[in-house]
């Protein structure tokens, strides 16, 4: 540890050049930028400078793109909360407190909450990769199939918390979720399903298009029908500085939400081939259990914006983990940075961070003071950003509905993108109208994929026996991890009902 | 007194609806194979999520049921509260007429001589309008077709003068060209690539 601490002293010196700071702030701002405007996510904004940065000395070439990278999870949550159209796929738990917070007339503070949150969750994470970064990329890696199946199947048991008043309508959605999972090549022999003679489905439905529908049009389909000059604005004073910062509970309240969603955000973000998104949601459901107050969210609190925002920062930061340490991306993102390395002729892999120390120490340090920059900006802009909710909904609502075409349509430069608003839009829309709950639909459709070929592939690997998941120690602790889990508020309960039965004895 | 039933028709609809998806995807997966060899094959998952689906769009179906078995005096008070109720969104509306313009539009009255429910054809404006707008965007590029979109909305559904349309349409095309094509250089489907 101590090691580790000496070498972030070097990394930190490292940094104190003023063009290595100023690109550091650049790239978060650049980050925050393509966040903020739906479907551009950190792939693209990397991939975008890349090429720029070839001119560049290596560590700031990193520095800068690592930026991009953190600075996206800073900005995805700006259009959720503001627009209800997430910025980034992982920011679409953000929008479901996020968003209510805004109609509530607390733009602003939500979107403090996101920036402070994103601050605190990318400094546990930064903190977290500098002291047991090795170690933990080590029990990482032995995360197979088995396990990834099973903690995905533990994330789905949670979206009992999220069904809605009428639980039923909530398993439709989670059912209908799966089912449109498996549209498209199936994971495993790549056989195509449910084409319905469009080659274009072959790649399945895709996600951030589907989530700009369901969350964005949808609400603007919803404001038009109930009347464009009916609905309020979201706001039309201005916003005051103050009414921004939350108030002195809510900080001690957003304190252990801190914590928790950066732990469990950081340790899944490490896990290769994970992401972002699985973090965000895992926390949020973990949160909406374990948290007193979690009835209350997706109802617009602080909570539910704290922690995922503090947990897909944290992601973020830990998918470099594996990849210093192992050579081995832990997200579409730091596959492009791996991409970059091989491009200024370092050789990532299990040597990396010894035979580049200095280099990957000055990436770390970077993400403490980067973190810093682009949070204090972010704040600093917030009574700016939170004008957009000033916009009258008659202009605010034909620029939403470009915005959700146009951010559509750059995820995969793809017409057929566009088509997947629209169908997402009107479907989310009957959704609200009908009181089917759009988040159990939206979770099942991300996970679904992934539960499929993880499962399938544990079965494989288990020569066709399905006991493969209990004779793996690390499998069987998160069974038995996902069984404490579901069964301990059940117990709670009834022995809370049992108490209250023998007093009124 | 005799019962009367009354169902939530939409929840009917819907468990009916979702649970012949549920049908459509168990019979596909049977047909990809739920096993080969022992091991989930390719119409497990379809298989697994279609008994999901199809299991509480039935749960959904018994529940509408039960609740729709009201007795008479529920109804009457259900009544009274919704006329309550319209009274207060009367008022209301009244009260925030008074500083707004008319909810009605030439849009809204015409499509409403086709389409009798409001919520309905509004969604069908919708995917209607978009689906052009998307065709049109194909044909003509991004910021044609978004320019045209935002036009018609500002003119017909927001009621804004001809001349604020305009403005106010191409100012957000600039924005968005600013933004997505210069700044950000995203190649999108443009206007002289349509001409050539």
């Amino acid at each position: 540890m101590l090691e580790a601490l000496h070498m972030l002293s070097i990394g930190m010196s490292n940094l104190m050049d003023p063009y290595t700071l100023l690109m550091c702030g650049f790239g978060g701002m650049l980050g925050v930028l393509v966040g903020a405007l739906p479907g551009l996510g950190a792939t693209a904004g990397c991939s975008l400078l890349l090429p720029i940065t070839f001119t560049m000395n290596p560590t700031v070439a990193l520095v800068t793109l690592a930026a991009v990278y953190y600075g996206d999870m800073f900005g995805g949550g700006i259009s959720a909360i503001l627009i209800n159209i997430p910025g980034d796929s992982h920011a679409a738990v953000t929008a479901l407190d996020g968003y209510a917070l805004s109609k509530k007339g607390y733009a602003g503070k939500a979107l403090f909450v996101c920036f402070l949150s994103s601050f605190v969750g990318g400094m546990i994470g930064a903190m977290l990769l500098t002291v047991m970064g090795t170690t933990l990329t080590n029990i990482g890696l032995k995360f197979g199939a088995p396990e990834m199946a099973m903690v995905i199947l533990v994330a789905m048991t949670s979206i009992g918390w999220i069904l809605g008043e009428v639980p039923y309508k909530g398993l439709i959605a989670t059912g209908l979720g799966l089912l449109l999972a498996t549209v498209g090549m199936e994971p495993l022999t790549s056989r195509p399903r449910f084409l319905f003679g469009q080659i274009a489905l072959v790649q399945g439905i895709p996600f951030i298009p589907a989530c700009i529908g369901l969350f964005g049009l949808s609400t603007v389909i919803q404001i038009t029908v109930d009347g464009i000059f009916k609905v309020p604005d979201v706001q039309t004073k201005r916003l005051r500085y103050k009414e921004c910062i939350p108030s002195k509970e809510e900080f001690k309240r957003m304190v252990p939400v801190h914590l928790r969603g950066a732990t469990e955000g950081f340790f899944i973000g490490m896990l290769p081939g994970s992401g972002a998104t699985i973090a965000t949601f895992f926390a949020y459901l973990i949160e909406k259990r374990v948290n007193k107050r979690g009835s209350e969210m997706g109802t617009g609190i602080v909570e539910g914006v704290a922690v995922a925002e503090a947990a897909d920062n944290a992601a973020a930061i830990g998918s470099f983990g594996p990849m210093f340490a192992l050579g081995i991306p832990g997200s579409g993102t730091s596959a492009v940075l791996l991409g970059g390395l091989l491009m200024w002729g370092l050789q990532p892999g299990p040597l990396f961070l010894t035979n580049n120390a200095e280099m990957a120490w000055s990436v770390i340090a970077s993400m403490f003071i980067g973190c810093l920059i682009v949070a204090v900006l972010c704040i600093v802009m917030i009574p700016l950003l939170s004008s957009i909710v000033r916009v009258p909904n008659r202009i605010l609502m034909p620029i939403v509905v470009s915005l959700s075409l146009i951010g559509a349509y750059a995820v995969n430069l793809s017409m057929y993108d566009m088509y997947i608003v629209l169908i997402a839009g009107v479907i989310g829309y009957f959704f609200l109208e009908i009181g089917i709950p759009q988040s159990p639909l939206v979770l099942s459709l991300l996970l679904g994929y992934d539960l499929e070929k993880y499962f399938r592939q544990a079965i494989i690997m288990g020569s066709g026996k399905w006991s493969v998941f209990l004779t793996r120690k690390l499998s069987l602790g998160i069974v038995i991890f996902g069984l404490l889990f579901i069964s301990i508020p059940i117990v709670v309960n009834i022995l809370k009902k049992r108490r209250t039965i023998r007093k009124k004895q | 007194m005799k019962k009367r039933y009354v169902y939530k028709m939409t929840d009917l609809g819907l468990s009916v609806f979702m649970a012949l998806v549920a049908g459509y995807g168990i019979i596909s997966g049977i047909r990809f194979g739920i096993l080969s060899g022992g091991r989930p094959g390719t119409g497990f998952q379809p298989v697994f999520a279609g008994l999901i689906l199809f299991i509480s769009s039935v749960c959904l179906f018994i529940k509408t049921i039960r609740d729709g078995k009201k007795k008479i005096d529920e109804l009457q008070a259900d009544a009274e509260k919704q006329k309550k109720h319209e009274e207060q969104q009367r008022l209301r509306e009244e009260d925030a007429a008074k500083n707004r313009r008319d909810t009605e539009t030439w849009l809204g009255k015409a499509a409403a001589k086709l389409i009798p429910q409001a919520k309905l054809r509004w969604a069908l404006i919708y995917l209607v309008g978009i689906w052009i707008i998307i065709f049109i965007i194909d044909k003509l590029g991004m910021y044609v077709g978004l320019w045209l979109m935002n036009f018609l909305f500002l003119k017909f559904i927001s009621k804004y003068s001809w001349w604020q349309s305009l403005l106010i349409a191409s100012a957000i095309a600039a924005s968005f060209y600013l933004v997505f094509s210069l700044t950000l250089g995203i190649n999108v489907p443009s206007f002289l690539n349509s001409l050539r």
